[in-house]
């Protein structure tokens, strides 16, 4: 198995399609559809990343970025912002909340391996 | 001819010529003329007769008798005219000598004042009596036939004396001078007139004092001839009113303007004079309806009735309700306010006029300014719901396309397991229409951004080569496909340029795809960037397409909202991609533009400036 990834989505679709992504490219994907589960998941087991959506049902993805950031244990774990809030302020209120990265939907899925692949390196 | 001064009456001789034979003692002193100035002097003239036409002495040679007997008003120089009874006998000349007429005159003006004096008050003492007023009624020789009480007691004389006594004995020697001249105007033309309007009259009591007097004058016809009623009205209190609120008065940034009981304008400062545009002597003693417009005057004697049954500071109304006035006849709102002003001469009123069309003008003007915001802050309000509703269907919209672009690839990618070429090119024909999709997504969140003013610019130092061959490379897949050559043409001045990177990246990106799109395969597109006066840059895409026929050009960069569906069609998309880019080269502070013909080729264009810091917010 490869390194483990977390993606929290609240659509089944989307959820769906970051697996089949992801697993293509040899990780070890687990999922949450929202930020409850996704906290149940977390206290298991740390994560190598984080591919978060930010638009969520309770507890949002801004607010759940915050908290990783804020908790030692998970701070260093780099979060991607996989979110349908395309603009240039999305992007800025993503990275302020704390996310490493930003990706608008639709993804790329070419790219996106690539682009999960170098976040990991420089948060190495 | 001495013994003619033993005789108690004036007695004179002329000629039949009316010349001065003899003038005695009394003479002198009745007509005012020295003897030795009288001799040979025509009569008529010394006594103030007509020089031409029937005198006395010829009606008495006409006479059987030779005798006549005559009541004549004598003006001798300097003197008040006196009524004199002249007595006429002809004397045969001595000898073979021309008739000569003696004339024995005396002086009946106290008699006749006293006569008509009776009938007078026979008939006018008990309603002059009752007048608060001083009245005095006077004949054309200036002498008093009748006062009422009011006018003994003003004056200081007693009932006796003051009947048959010289007007001018109540006027103050300075103007005596000039007081028979207006009585003979008066007489003359007689009517009822204001004495003196706006001068300072004054009134001689017996004692010397004088008093500021205010006299109006109105003719009477009577029994005895025409005659004149005055009306003397002590005004000390008035004057002493005045001077205690002109000094108030004026300094009031208001016109004031002080009115007594029935409705005269008594006092007034000179911003009245200003605001209303008259003189003050125009207005002192006239009727306070001359400062009212016409429709308002019997409102506003009903207003004052009630007024004075209430009388207490108030302000008379506010807003539009009240106009005013002026001279020219023109009509200006007004803010007034009045207050009771209690003298010794009766109640005042006095008002406070306020010229509030500047005010109105101002309220009018900050309403309009206020519904202007309001619409404004609704427009706005409008833009963000609309800019709102747009990025929040963005992101509706996002969410499924992602999952259908998303697993289109996989499969066309063969992810998923092997496809077929016919598959293949299916699922590219999915993922071409859910792209085209996400760039009108794209563009209708950023066209609805820079319409609502929304579009933040960025601008930094950009070497424009490399942000060209970067567009350039980025659309490099579709120009192969259609085996186009695109070249890259930069003005070497133009090597850096202060812009935004990311909005002009858009712009030449939409120039530059609807340029591949809409040139023919083996075709041409040039991409250009050239000085352009001032201190701008021209940046133009060139191809050798189909060009655009000159009626459609104008519809290609209206905003989405204009558009209409036939021009979208032809020219494929929806064109939103020129109605943003248009925008956004606006919002730099640039134009755009296009030249072409069909079968000629495009060449669409950008002219922006070198430098746009200083833009940001815009
Ligand atoms: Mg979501």
């Amino acid at each position: 198995m490869g390194q483990r990834v977390l993606v929290v989505d609240d659509n089944p679709a989307n959820l769906k399609l970051l697996r089949a992504i992801l697993r293509l490219a040899g990780y070890d994907v687990t999922t949450a559809r929202d930020a409850e589960e996704a906290q149940v998941l977390l206290d298991q087991d740390v994560p190598r990343a984080i591919l978060l959506d930010l638009q969520l049902p309770g507890v949002d993805g801004f607010t759940l970025a915050r908290r990783l950031k804020a908790h030692d244990r998970f701070r260093a774990v780099p979060l991607m912002a996989v979110t349908a809030y395309a603009g240039d302020a999305d992007e800025r209120r993503a990275r302020d909340a704390g996310c490493d990265d930003f990706v608008a939907k639709p993804i790329d899925t070419r790219a996106l391996p690539e682009r999960l692949a170098r976040l990991l390196e420089r948060s190495q | 001819m001495d013994h003619l001064d033993d005789f108690a009456d004036a007695l004179v001789l002329v000629s039949t010529e009316g010349r001065v034979l003899a003038w005695n003692r009394e003479a002198e002193a009745l007509f005012g003329t020295p003897v030795a100035q009288a001799l040979g002097r025509p009569f008529q003239e010394l006594i103030g007769l007509p020089a031409s036409g029937p005198t006395p002495w010829s009606a008495a040679a006409a006479a059987p008798d030779g005798r006549l007997r005559v009541d004549v008003q004598v003006v001798a120089r300097d003197r008040p005219p006196l009524r004199v009874d002249l007595s006429v006998r002809m004397v045969p000349g001595a000898g073979e000598g021309p008739a000569r007429f003696a004339i024995c005159a005396r002086d009946v003006t106290l008699l006749r004042c006293r006569e008509q004096a009776r009938v007078l008050a026979t008939r006018f003492r008990g309603l002059l009596d009752a007048a608060p007023d001083a009245l005095l009624i006077a004949g054309p020789e200036g002498r008093i036939l009748l006062a009422n009480r009011e006018a003994q007691r003003l004056f200081g004389y007693g009932a006796d004396e003051i009947t048959g006594l010289a007007v001018d004995a109540l006027v103050p020697a300075a103007v005596r001078g000039r007081h028979p001249a207006h009585r003979a105007a008066f007489f003359k033309d007689p009517g009822t007139r204001a004495m003196g309007a706006g001068r300072e009259l004054s009134g001689l009591r017996r004692d010397g004092s004088e008093f500021p007097a205010e006299i109006s004058l109105s003719p009477l016809d009577s029994d005895v001839g025409p005659l004149v009623a005055a009306a003397v009205r002590d005004v000390t209190e008035r004057r002493r009113v005045e001077a205690r609120f002109r000094g108030l008065l004026e300094a009031a940034p208001d016109a004031m303007v002080i009115v007594d009981e029935a409705g005269r304008i008594v006092l007034v400062n000179s911003q009245t004079e200003r605001l209303f545009g008259y003189r003050r002597e125009e207005l002192l003693g006239q009727s306070v309806g001359l400062l009212i417009p016409e429709g308002r005057r019997a409102g506003h004697a009903a207003y004052r009735e009630s007024y004075h049954a209430n009388p207490v500071a108030r302000p008379m109304g506010s807003g539009r309700d009240l106009a005013a006035r002026r001279k020219d006849g023109s009509e200006f709102p007004a803010e007034i306010s009045l207050s009771p002003l209690d003298t010794e001469e009766g109640r005042l009123v006095s008002a406070a006029v306020r010229d509030i069309s500047e005010r109105l003008r101002i309220a009018d003007l900050k309403r309009e300014a206020a519904v202007l915001a309001e619409g404004r802050r609704r427009a706005e309000e409008q833009s963000r719901h609309k800019s709102e509703f747009l990025a929040n269907m963005s992101h509706e919209l996002r969410t499924p396309l992602n999952s259908i672009v998303g697993f289109a690839e996989l499969i066309h990618d063969g992810k998923v397991g092997p496809v077929n070429p016919e598959q293949r090119e299916y699922l590219g024909d999915v993922l071409a229409s859910a792209r085209h999709l996400v760039q009108l997504i794209n563009d209708l969140l950023d066209l609805s951004k820079v319409e609502a003013g929304r579009i933040e610019l960025a601008p930094q130092r950009l070497e424009l080569l490399a942000l060209v061959n970067e567009v350039r490379d980025a659309l490099r897949p579709l120009s192969r496909v259609r085996g186009l050559a695109i070249e890259v043409e930069i003005d070497p001045e133009l090597r850096h340029v202060h812009g935004d990177p990311g909005r002009l990246r858009q712009v030449l990106w939409n120039y530059l795809s609807n340029a591949i799109k809409f040139t023919p395969e083996q075709g041409h597109v040039v991409v250009r960037a050239v000085l352009d006066a001032p201190a701008h840059f021209r940046l133009e895409v060139e191809d050798d397409g189909i060009g655009i026929a000159v009626e459609d050009q104008p519809r290609l960069f209206v905003s989405f909202q204009q558009l209409d569906a036939g021009a979208a069609k032809r020219h494929g998309g929806t064109g939103l991609g020129l109605a943003l880019t248009r925008r956004l080269v606006e919002a730099m502070g640039g134009r755009v533009g296009l030249e072409s013909a069909p079968g000629r080729g495009s060449r669409f264009f950008a002219v922006l400036p070198r430098d746009i810091r200083g833009m940001e917010g815009k």
